[in-house]
């Protein structure tokens, strides 16, 4: 059983807020879906290996060439604030 | 209380591929903002990433290197975490499987002994991108050309006492990599980035202290410093029965103190798990023995080799192999003029003077190894003497680049014609009854001193062109005959 | 509500011989979706002039005698799919403005094959949803009884093509997101072999398990799309380069003599009664065309939801950790600074369904319960492919439901959070092992649509297609097509 401070920890972590108000129902769902994961506890896992990637397969390596974008401003278009090319947030203090 | 001070280094070098770990983007340095960026640098949804066959490359070239484990099978995993400069919300590192295992790596140290520091791992990891504070008043402002820049990570075991030793083994890091050719190892210009985890612990006692980070110091002379204020802040924690607080510091050069990090204060979980938008890298047995065939000399062999085949001594041995550059350039003088002591004393002396009163690499420099070995060669036929060699190497800094040029142009060439010379010391004989007199009432320590006189007069009348050996020798014969 | 419909083969054919044209096709789709998607708000965006424009180009490349199959046909993208210049929100507040510079793979596939792109479908809030119901943009509705829900996350999709707006629709499948929706709107829909189809440009909800494929009416359809998107990708790591076959080709084969096994777990307490009496017939059906039926059984079946919801969520919070608000999509009004830009523009701009997943998936890959959470359920996920694999030596294809009812209806309030999650319960296997797995109609249960489900070996789409063409040459369900009559 989760506790709703553990679950704000968790949030924290995640960058998500939870109020006050909802922290109750946020800890119940949670513990909700963990209960879910109870069966998996009884499963014999003795020497399996976990399965990362369903395709058995090895990383394919990419010739070191470079290919240089065009369209600069389709990829700053988006940016919710930005000034000479630059993607800003508010000052962070190191 | 006698403190020690055990140390560990994670040193982070930038590879030298053509485009990054992941995306195509080139990885040159100093370009516009975000101009060297593309869907995959700033993490547009739906972008995956795809490896850089030269960064592998590179860290098995490095590993080869320091004679490590090369990891047959490894993986790469996320490291998640907020940060502006960190598109994803997750850097793509190796935590679970590195490509570089255990390996030992000698450092040679000034004194010509060997420190050995036992290489816990190396492994592949992206850069972040550039945050700049205050370009834009009340913002930062976040630039991607550098995420996604590969970074080789090498972590050391706790084995630094001094900081004298992490310093030797930061050079010979720096040594190491521009032979390989895999990173130009330049701290002052970001692509070696050296962090120090640092302790104390009561001399003797075996167990480890709590332990801080310092990170991103970037000069040899910062290290020193930062490692001493560091030692000294948490002596005093400790002396008065205080706690070290696990923590990240930064250096401040300026107010010569270390402070906490503020923005690692927020506890972090980086979640570390296998990336599944990659799958592992496989490395056989002929792609290690085909990097292996094509390693250059390395440092400590190419010293090695100075020392025993070229009969250099340890200290022009240790400078010359200091970086590839300079030994390239002593081993193109030597191949043309012959002579290894003569080029290991005029690249250890004068060249390396004079590059350090200007504050240059040896590449900068107008003087290229042709130019040295044919001054050399001048010397060694008997045209040049060593002070008229002098001149030439001046101008050769200067800019000029042909010597027989310069030796004509500047009349330098040595008087070495008996016939010329000899009537030189017949005058001077004739000219000087008193002193030759004298020289030959001397005894035989004497006659070393008196003799300078001579050779003074000739060396002016010949306009500093005679051949010391052959006037010498002359002067010798004329004064003893009686 | 029997009424023959439109199959993209059918389309390929009439616009060859020029009997229909390519911007006919399109007005048609278009002044459809316009008539209909109010009530059943299968499409977020469309993109009238692009398709026209598109569709004056397919003309004039049919003119000059293109035969490709699949030039001048209209289609939709689920909107998880990005096209280039054209907004694309996974069905989320926190990319409803935005605007990719670049479109994912399978839209350029099927662009160049000629394909004419309607618009973007509605679908769950990235992906995470069996009902369609988490869509920032308002549910979609089922149109065979739009009080009920057309399934989920690719529920706009397959409403799309139930409805008849286009012969083809796009989803994608992490744990049943083709399949169930296809299943509850009466279509047919192909979830490829993970890596069969490049995942470069969908955006990603669990890496490990996402697959695109193709929403139609019928296995035919499929197969004519399945083989201009699939193959080998350089921008995708994980995409296979395994060769593609022409499934086409391979449709007409006997299944005489074919191995169909038939798992007894399937047909659990989970699965409605009237439903699993379909299947049965539906199974039947194959048995009479020759294939032998095996029983088999799939022990961790139940498992395999746990086994999922704790690894797709998991992978999924990494994923989403780019939604920050700082280079693209959402940002809340005046930040105080950086954590506070960070956590409101994630809490304001996901759903509750999201930020659930989030948390869930955070909390299990925490250093504390690494361990017992995500690493056992990756061991449990390789015991279950195991348990496949194993099957699958001793058949040629599994056989069952897709979904374990019919549409529910809209809001049910009964369904607690992880009922939600049991409607996965057939469909999550072939997504954590990796398998090509099909959904083609079987029937009507209280005039809602059933479908039946095949699961087949691992890049075995050929046989897949091929079993489901020879059921649909024998049957009628996927010619049924609900009658809309009154949304107009």
């Amino acid at each position: 059983m989760t506790h709703a401070a553990a679950v704000k920890e968790v949030a924290v972590l995640a960058r998500l807020s939870i109020s006050d108000e909802d922290i109750e129902t946020a800890t119940t769902e949670f513990n909700q879906t963990l209960a879910l994961f109870d069966a998996l506890s009884s499963v014999d896992t003795t020497q399996v290996t976990p399965m990362v990637n369903p395709l058995d397969a090895v990383q394919r390596l990419r010739i070191d060439s470079v290919e240089t974008l065009v369209d600069r401003e389709g990829l700053m278009r988006n940016a919710p604030a930005q000034d000479q090319h630059y993607f800003l947030v508010p000052r962070v203090l190191d | 209380m006698q403190w020690e001070k055990v140390m560990g280094l994670e040193v982070h070098l930038q590879l030298a591929t053509q485009s990054k770990i992941f995306s195509s983007s080139a990885t040159t340095f100093g370009a516009a903002a975000n101009s060297q960026t593309n869907p995959l640098d700033v993490a547009l949804p739906g972008t995956l990433p795809v490896l850089n066959h030269s960064a592998v490359t590179q860290a098995i070239v490095f590993g080869l290197g320091i004679g490590a484990d090369i990891g047959r099978v490894s993986r790469f995993d996320r490291k998640n975490y907020f940060y502006p400069d960190l598109p994803k919300g997750y850097q793509i590192s190796q935590f679970f499987q590195p490509i570089v295992k255990e390996g030992i790596f000698d450092v040679p140290m000034e004194d010509g002994s060997l420190f050995p520091v036992r290489i816990l791992r190396a492994h592949l990891e992206e850069d972040a991108g550039k945050s700049v504070h205050d370009a834009i008043p009340g913002h930062t402002g976040i630039d991607l050309n550098r995420a996604g820049t590969p970074l080789l990570e090498v972590v050391t075991e706790p084995d630094f006492r001094t900081a004298t030793q992490v310093v030797a083994y930061l050079k010979a890091l720096h040594a190491l990599v521009t032979y390989l050719g895999i990173s130009d190892g330049n701290m002052s210009e970001g692509s070696m980035r050296c962090d120090v985890n640092l302790s104390l612990r009561p001399k003797g006692e075996s167990e480890y202290g709590t332990r801080t980070e310092l990170k991103n110091i970037n000069s040899f002379r910062f290290i020193e410093r930062a490692i001493q204020i560091e030692a000294d802040r948490q002596q005093d924690l400790l002396d008065s029965g205080d706690t070290v607080t696990q923590e990240t510091r930064l250096f401040d050069p300026d107010k010569d103190e270390t402070r906490a990090m503020r923005s690692k204060e927020v506890a972090n979980d980086y979640r570390y798990f296998p990336d599944p938008d990659l799958l592992p890298i496989v490395i056989d047995d002929d792609t290690i023995d085909q990097i292996r065939a094509s390693l250059p000399e390395l440092p400590t062999a190419k010293r090695a080799r100075y020392i025993s085949d070229l009969g250099l001594g340890d200290y022009d041995a240790n400078l010359l192999t200091q970086d590839r550059v300079t030994a390239e350039f002593f081993e193109a003088t030597c191949t043309i003029c012959n002579n290894p002591k003569a080029a290991a004393n005029w690249i250890v002396g004068e060249l390396s003077a004079a590059l350090n009163r200007v504050g240059n690499t040896i590449n900068d420099c107008a003087i290229r190894p042709d130019g040295l070995a044919a001054l050399i060669t001048r010397i060694d036929d008997g045209t040049l003497s060593s002070k008229m060699a002098k001149t030439v190497f001046d101008a050769l800094w200067a800019g000029e680049s042909d010597v027989d040029r310069i030796i004509l142009d500047k009349g330098l060439k040595q008087v070495s014609d008996a016939g010329a010379l000899e009537a030189i010391v017949d005058e001077l004989i004739a000219a000087n009854s008193a002193q030759v007199d004298q020289y030959r009432a001397a005894d035989a320590s004497k006659q070393k001193k008196l003799i300078g006189f001579f050779v003074g007069q000739a060396m002016k009348a010949s306009k500093g062109q005679a051949n010391p050996q052959l006037l010498n020798q002359l002067l010798k014969e004329k004064l003893s005959a009686s | 509500m029997a009424k023959a419909v439109n199959t993209l083969a059918a389309l390929s054919q009439q616009l060859r011989t020029g009997s229909v044209s390519s911007r006919e096709l399109t007005e048609d789709s278009l002044s459809r979706i316009a008539r209909l998607n109010p009530a059943l708000n299968a499409v977020i965006t469309s993109c009238e002039d692009r398709a026209l424009a598109a569709a004056a180009q397919a003309d004039k490349a049919l003119a000059s005698g293109d035969v490709s199959p699949l030039l001048g046909i209209p289609m939709l993208h689920k909107d998880i799919f990005c096209t280039r210049d054209v907004r694309t929100t996974c069905a989320s507040k926190m990319l409803a403005e935005f605007i990719p510079p670049y479109s994912a793979t399978v839209v350029n596939r099927l662009e160049t094959a000629g394909m004419i792109s309607l618009g973007k479908c509605n679908m769950d809030e990235f992906a995470m949803g069996s009902s369609n119901e988490t869509s920032f943009f308002g549910a979609a509705r089922n149109p065979w009884d739009t009080a009920r829900v057309p399934g989920g996350s690719s529920g706009g999709s397959a409403a799309a093509v139930a409805a008849g707006f286009a012969t083809l629709a796009t989803g994608t499948d992490t744990g049943g997101s083709i399949r169930q929706p296809a299943a509850l709107c009466g279509i047919t829909g192909l979830k490829p072999s993970y890596g069969r189809v490049s995942r470069y440009g969908m955006i990603a909800f669990a890496s490990s398990m996402d697959q695109a494929g193709p929403m139609a009416r019928t296995a035919e359809d499929c197969a004519l799309v399945l083989s201009a998107m699939a193959g080998s990708d350089a921008l995708d790591s994980t995409c296979s380069d395994q060769p593609v076959p022409n499934y086409a080709e391979t449709l007409e084969q006997s299944i005489s003599g074919l191995r169909i096994g038939v798992p007894k777990e399937f047909f659990s307490h989970h699965l409605d009664a009237a439903v699993a009496d379909a299947i049965g017939r539906a199974i039947k059906e194959l048995e009479q065309a020759g294939a032998i039926i095996v029983d088999v059984s799939l022990p961790s079946t139940d498992l395999g939801v746990s086994t999922y919801y704790v690894i797709a969520p998991a992978e999924a919070s990494a994923n989403l950790s780019r939604y920050d608000g700082v280079r693209y999509g959402y940002r809340c009004e005046n930040p105080a600074d950086l954590e506070d830009l960070y956590t409101r523009s994630r809490s304001e701009g996901f759903g509750p369904e999201v930020k659930r997943r989030i948390l869930v998936g955070t909390f299990t890959l925490s250093a504390a319960s690494y361990d017992q959470y995500f690493m056992k359920a990756q061991q449990v996920r390789r015991v279950i492919a195991n348990e496949y694999d194993t099957v699958l030596d001793n058949v040629d294809v599994i056989a069952g439901p897709s979904a374990p009812n019919t549409a529910f209806v809209l809001n049910d309030q009964s369904k607690s959070i992880t009922d939600m999650y049991m409607e996965d319960v057939f469909t999550i296997g072939a997504n954590l092992a990796g398998l090509p797995a099909i959904s083609v109609p079987a029937g009507l249960v209280n005039g809602l649509p059933v479908g039946m489900q095949l699961i087949g070996r691992r890049f075995d789409e050929a046989r897949l297609l091929n079993v489901a063409h020879q059921y649909q040459k024998r049957t009628d369900w996927h010619t049924l097509s609900p009658d809309l009559g009154g949304l107009v």
